[in-house]
């Protein structure tokens, strides 16, 4: 009896202590099964030729089931994804074994409601670069997707489309995850792919146009969410394709102070130095990790700039311009 | 003091120090609604004032929110659409911004909850600020006059809550309320027998009253007058998506409405007269239209009548005293 119950004591506490880990969410983007590089161009469904230059999408109202059964609603974290970053950490939780991840795209009503101006700079809902909050409706992009598309056949894609989705009516419940995660070190990383192509499926990119709305293509996009599962359980393996593929670009919606979309070598801690024409240096930040979307938040004069990455032995060259 | 009208000493505690407001809400009016976030102190007023007439807030520094809300037209601009940067036009009528503290929604077509969060259209729209929230805050921290007032407001450095607080505070003390037909109300004056007839137009014979009532001559609803078949401007649908959204916008206030012409959310219309023609007209056939929208007949007395009522709804103090 005795015996038995310091067992009970020992599996009890035992759980408790296991149980704190970290959860980490992987989101592994994708075009056609292929790892996604923003500087790489791919096919839609119709076989032109595609550009993404901005994927950008919320992810909250995240709930776990886990431990059979146990219900873990994680009310307060909001995932602000980027097309080129994989790793989002969500937090330090009491699981064990995760049976089923449920999600939102976009943000609850509350948040779209509020004022991105209450939040830090560094909060996914506060004020970002480029934009994800739009005054005109005070609310948030719930999914954008920018890029080009060749419409002519000659292989380019040169016609610009911008699908930045707004308004309560594009929220998408994401519920059908149900395989299983395991903590393994005290670390739990929800791996997820997510096939951007499936988003498109079906939308006339070519006369898409600049649409900041709640158009019925952005309903559709968004829609496809679920209906196309565009996200995905990973097996794991796959991550290993996305090593080492290099991602530099730039994103040029606040044209005067552009941010630095980057994917580097895994693991490894980069400094950012930016220098003008003249070799002057211009700004420097250090520890900006291996991936991430870098706001200059300067006023830069017109003329041409290059962004250094340093890291280790690896050394990243990247130019912009400002007109 | 004005014995007609209250005058609301409002107590706020701030910082450990008592901070007065006084604030002039005629005895006709109800008390605005001011968020419990962002109260109103003589300093976070003072600090949005500067700011709504700086434009150290654009990017290339030549406009204010007041190059557009101009005091003098009570905070609108006599153009049919605002001129934004580098002078390209905008898609809209300037509203005016008499008695905005009331509002309910912002935007002609109210898809903006809070002035606060209206603050910030002017800075994400290309053709207007065009400058990030976080770059016009760095601008206002290089300033020490806007570090000392922000924190004198708000206990902080210039940040992009401040910005917003503070200019919505300024705006929430556009109160008009001391135009000719106030005076009358509060039996200080006579209006002329024009202006009386012209207000029996307007309350009992026609359906004016029916949207643009109350004190603040709205009804604060969204919805259509005819003005179109086919709205360039397709207005609310943008955002919720909703048939019966479409091309319907705010009730405006019609205080100080002889100054702030052109009319309606294009500026489509110059004059009142052509106003009341276009009501006369029955308006133009729209899925959304209101139904008590329908033809009537005035005669040109009746027309000189009632837009002789509508002029006393201007206030001189309010257009002389920002
Ligand atoms: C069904 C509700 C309704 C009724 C009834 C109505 N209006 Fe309006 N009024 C509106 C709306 C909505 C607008 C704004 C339309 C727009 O911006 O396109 C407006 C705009 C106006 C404007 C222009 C305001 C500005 O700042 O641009 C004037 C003036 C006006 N109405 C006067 C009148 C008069 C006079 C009558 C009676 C003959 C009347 N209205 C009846 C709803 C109404």
């Amino acid at each position: 009896m005795i015996r038995n119950l310091i067992l009970l004591f020992f599996f009890l506490n035992s759980t408790v202590c296991l149980s704190q880990v970290d959860l980490n969410l992987i989101l592994n983007h994708k075009f056609n099964g292929d790892p996604f590089l923003y500087s790489q161009n791919y096919q839609d469904e119709n076989g032109n030729a595609i550009n993404i230059s901005r994927l950008q999408y919320y992810i909250s109202s995240i709930e776990i089931t886990h431990d059979s059964g146990i219900n873990t609603p994680l009310s307060s974290v909001y995932v602000l994804a980027n097309g080129n970053v994989t790793n989002y950490f969500l937090g330090q939780y009491s699981i064990y074994n995760i049976e089923k991840l449920e999600f939102d795209l976009g943000v609850d009503y509350d948040a779209n409601h509020g004022n991105s101006s209450n939040y830090s700079s560094q909060h996914p809902l506060g004020p970002q670069s480029p934009l994800m909050d739009w005054g005109w409706p005070a609310g948030y992009f719930f999914l954008v997707i920018d890029g080009t598309i060749d419409d002519n056949g000659d292989g380019v894609p040169n016609k610009a489309f911008q699908l930045r989705s707004l308004g309560d009516i594009m929220l998408q419940d994401v519920n059908y995850l149900t395989n299983s995660y395991e903590s393994i070190n005290n670390i739990i990383n929800l791996s997820l792919d997510v096939n951007i192509d499936r988003w498109l499926s079906g939308i006339d990119l070519i006369n898409a146009g600049i649409d900041h709305s709640s158009s019925s293509t952005n309903l559709n996009m968004c829609n496809n969410t679920v209906t196309n599962q565009v996200f995905e359980a990973n097996d794991l393996s796959s991550l290993d394709i996305q090593q080492n593929l290099i991602d530099i670009t730039t994103d040029y919606n606040v044209s005067y102070s552009p941010t630095i979309n980057y994917k580097l070598n895994n693991n490894i801690d980069f400094t950012l130095s930016i220098y003008n024409s003249s070799g002057q240096i211009v700004l420097q930040s250090q520890n900006i990790g291996f991936e991430g979307n870098y706001f200059i938040r300067k006023e830069l004069k017109s003329g041409v700039y290059f962004v250094f990455f340093n890291g280790g032995k690896y050394t990243y060259k990247h130019k912009f311009i400002i007109n | 003091m004005n014995f007609n009208s209250f005058i609301f000493i409002l107590i706020f505690s701030l910082f450990s120090s008592f901070k007065i407001f006084e604030s002039h809400i005629p005895s006709h009016f109800p008390e605005p609604y001011i968020p419990e976030s962002n109260q109103l102190t003589i300093e976070r007023i003072k600090l949005g004032k500067k700011l709504f007439f700086d434009p150290i807030l654009s990017r290339d520094s030549t406009i204010s929110c007041s190059t557009c809300h101009n005091p003098n037209y009570a905070f609108s601009d006599r153009k049919i659409k605002a001129i934004g940067k580098n002078g390209t036009i905008l898609e809209r009528n300037t509203p005016t911004l008499t008695n905005v503290a009331y509002n309910k929604y912002f935007m002609l077509d109210g898809v903006n909850p809070t002035l606060e969060n209206q603050a910030l259209v002017p800075f994400h729209e290309k053709n207007e600020f065009d400058l990030h929230i976080l770059i016009a805050s760095d601008r206002i921290s290089n300033n020490a006059d806007y570090v000392k007032l922000s924190n004198l407001a708000y206990g902080t450095n210039p940040n992009p809550k401040v910005i917003t607080s503070a200019i919505a505070s300024y705006q929430r003390t556009l109160i008009s309320g001391k135009s000719k037909y106030d005076q009358y109300l509060n039996k200080e004056i006579e209006l002329n027998e024009t202006e009386m007839k012209g207000k029996n137009l307007f309350y009992n014979e026609l359906h004016c009253a029916s949207c643009h009532n109350g004190f603040n001559f709205t009804n604060y609803s969204l919805t259509n007058n005819g003005l179109y078949k086919f709205y360039p401007d397709s207005g609310r649908i943008r955002l919720t998506g909703k048939n019966s959204d479409r091309a319907i916008f705010k009730v405006p206030t019609l205080r100080n409405i002889d100054v702030t012409h052109p009319y309606m959310h294009d500026g489509s219309i110059n004059t009142l007269e052509e106003v009341i023609l276009h009501y006369m007209s029955g308006g133009n056939k729209h899925e959304n239209k209101h139904e008590i929208i329908q033809p009537f007949q005035l005669n040109n007395e009746e027309i000189y009548s009632l837009v002789s009522f509508l002029k006393t709804l201007t206030d001189s103090t309010f257009l002389q005293n920002h």
